[in-house]
């Protein structure tokens, strides 16, 4: 189907570059797709994919309908959502953690509604990246009791990052972090967020410190049992 | 625990250094009312030690404020020194056979104010009495096993002292006959030795001994001289003997009336048992708490006879006694060494004279 639209200055003449470049321009994108000239065209000249687009209009969320629509514009890109482009996983873990210890919303909107694995199973990546779909079918689980530690946890899986960023400054190890925000200057602000930040809990169940923190929590109970 | 406190726990897991926080935590503990109370109720347990008390005693011991080396052992110290002031009331380990409550840091007086269980909840004795949801038969059996439990242990705990001061008493006997001999060998061979010359002399011919107690020579000098020294040697020994034994008498005459009391003293702890236990049954029955000062109705007197001898047994003898000894003491010592010396010098001119063939 032939398209003549600019998005700014962007112009598009295909569906095929208009799901490419739809993550750009949600907003514009949006109004475009619900427009009844475009619907009344997609009907007539892609029926089939005109059928798939009438069951995406079910989707309350208006950003995960533009997401699907545009891969069903383009099944095959790379994960592109609402301005974010990520031509690696990699990237999508580095800049999840970038945002630490703050979450960013539209980053967590791809693991809150599954949509990176809705990406996978599209392009049949859960049957050849089989690792990461484990990881971000994990993360979906653990999204249900604890977002922000399922968002790290996805986030240093992705990234394969062992350092830690934090305020600012980069940290190699559990101890040398523990050891900065134990100081007298940090300790009280760390202290006040330390059972919520779930950011470097994720980053130590990334390095593989499980059994030590399940022995950290055990033995709090424990005390706490006893007072 | 609160979030700092978490943070440096982990910290220390991870093996950053926190041991100048441990100290912090040790003062919290130290100015913590319940921890001084706790002091308090451990001393007193220590004085009043039944099973009950020895089971917390030892895990009081394992939080030793002074062992602690990490912020861990100090955070989990401070969480079971509150749980061991929970166990250590008084409450807990008053055994009103054998204890009275008015020497304790405890509010308790009556025997219907200790602590029972039934179907693993706590009530006092009282409650459990007036508590129209359990059964008769349920208080009864709580108040027998309760009563069963105090006597056991006010029996073990009589009788494990008795002997435990019988035998201390076994082993000491042995101890002194040993100090004894070595103590009084060196004098009891020279007094024999003393007795035997001077006997010699005397029965020796009558020539000799003529010659030694009427003549005046340098022998018969060192005779009368020996003579003389002998018999005081041997009465500054008596005599230090006889004040050694007023000393021994008094733990000698403990020691009889322990071997002779300790029958009487088990019949009247199971009759204090047993008026305890008539006494609460009869609460039951007639639904009443039992407001009987446990003072009254205990077996402390008894108890508390058989401790003062005990305690009598091992009290420190008094300055004005320990000095009499001493000088006793010095005087068999001195009395010693003149003897050696005049049994030296009189055995001297004994043997110069033999050499002779005759007297000096």
């Amino acid at each position: 189907m032939n398209l003549d639209v600019y998005f700014e200055d962007l112009h598009i003449t295909n569906l095929v570059e208009l799901g490419q470049n739809m993550y750009l321009y949600p907003d514009l994108a949006f109004s475009l797709i619900l427009r009844d000239d475009f619907q009344e065209a997609l009907r007539q000249e892609e029926p089939l994919i005109y059928q798939r687009f009438e069951e995406l209009k079910d989707i309350e969320d208006d950003d995960i309908f533009v997401f699907k629509v545009s891969y069903l514009f383009c099944p095959y890109m790379t994960l592109r959502y609402h301005k974010y482009r990520f031509d690696k996983l990699e990237d999508l873990g580095n800049k999840m953690i970038n945002f630490g210890p703050t979450i960013d919303v539209y980053l967590e909107d791809l693991l809150k509604n599954h949509l990176i694995s809705y990406v996978f199973e599209l392009q049949g990546l859960n049957t050849i990246s089989k690792e990461s779909y484990r990881y971000i079918k994990e993360a979906e689980r653990l999204y249900l009791t604890n977002r922000t530690r399922a968002y790290f946890k996805l986030a240093f899986n992705l990234s394969k990052l062992n350092v830690l960023v934090y305020n600012g400054r980069a940290y190699v190890n559990p101890k040398s972090f523990l050891e900065a925000m134990t100081n007298d200057v940090n300790i009280t602000k760390f202290a006040l967020e330390f059972e919520e930040n779930d950011y470097f809990f994720a980053w130590l169940d990334y390095l593989g410190y499980q059994k030590r923190i399940e022995r950290f929590y055990n033995l709090v109970n424990y005390i706490d049992e006893r007072k | 625990m609160n979030p700092r406190e978490k943070v440096l726990l982990l910290a220390e897991m991870f093996g950053v250094d926190v041991s100048d926080k441990i100290s912090d935590v040790l003062k919290e503990i130290e100015n913590n009312n319940h921890y001084k109370q706790l002091v308090i109720n451990v001393e007193m347990a220590k004085k009043y030690q039944v099973p009950y008390s020895q089971n917390f005693l030892k895990e009081y011991e394992e939080t030793k404020l002074a062992n602690i080396s990490s912020f861990k052992d100090a955070l989990v110290a401070r969480a079971k020194i509150d749980y061991l002031y929970q166990i250590s009331q008084p409450k807990y380990f008053i055994n009103p056979i054998m204890f009275n409550p008015l020497e304790m840091s405890t509010n308790i007086t009556t025997i219907g104010e200790l602590p029972c269980y039934f179907k693993n909840k706590e009530y006092s004795i009282n409650q459990l009495i007036v508590n129209p949801d359990i059964k008769y038969n349920d208080k009864i059996k709580v108040i027998k096993e309760l009563t069963n439990k105090w006597r056991e242990d006010a029996k073990n705990t009589v009788i494990d002292e008795i002997n435990h001061q019988l035998m201390g008493k076994k082993q000491n006997k042995l101890k002194n006959i040993v100090y004894a001999f070595k103590r009084g060998l060196v004098f009891y061979i020279f007094i024999i030795l003393g007795v035997a010359l001077f006997l010699v002399t005397i029965f020796s011919s009558s020539e000799f001994f003529h010659s030694v107690v009427h003549d005046t020579n340098v022998t018969s000098i060192a005779f009368f001289i020996y003579s003389i020294i002998l018999f005081l040697f041997m009465g500054a020994d008596a005599l230090d003997a006889h004040a050694e034994r007023s000393r021994t008498f008094e733990k000698e005459y403990c020691l009889y009336y322990l071997k002779s009391h300790a029958y009487l003293a088990i019949t009247n702890l199971e009759d204090a048992a047993f008026n305890i236990r008539e006494l609460l049954i009869k609460g039951i029955k007639e639904k009443k708490p039992v407001d009987t000062n446990i003072t009254k109705i205990n077996y402390l007197v008894n108890f508390r006879r058989i401790v003062l001898f005990l305690n009598l047994d091992d009290k420190e003898i008094d300055e004005n006694m320990e000095s009499l000894l001493n000088v006793y003491h010095g005087i068999r010592v001195t009395m010693l060494v003149t003897f050696i010396l005049s049994f030296l010098f009189y055995g001297l001119c004994l043997v110069i004279s033999l050499l002779n063939g005759g007297v000096i």
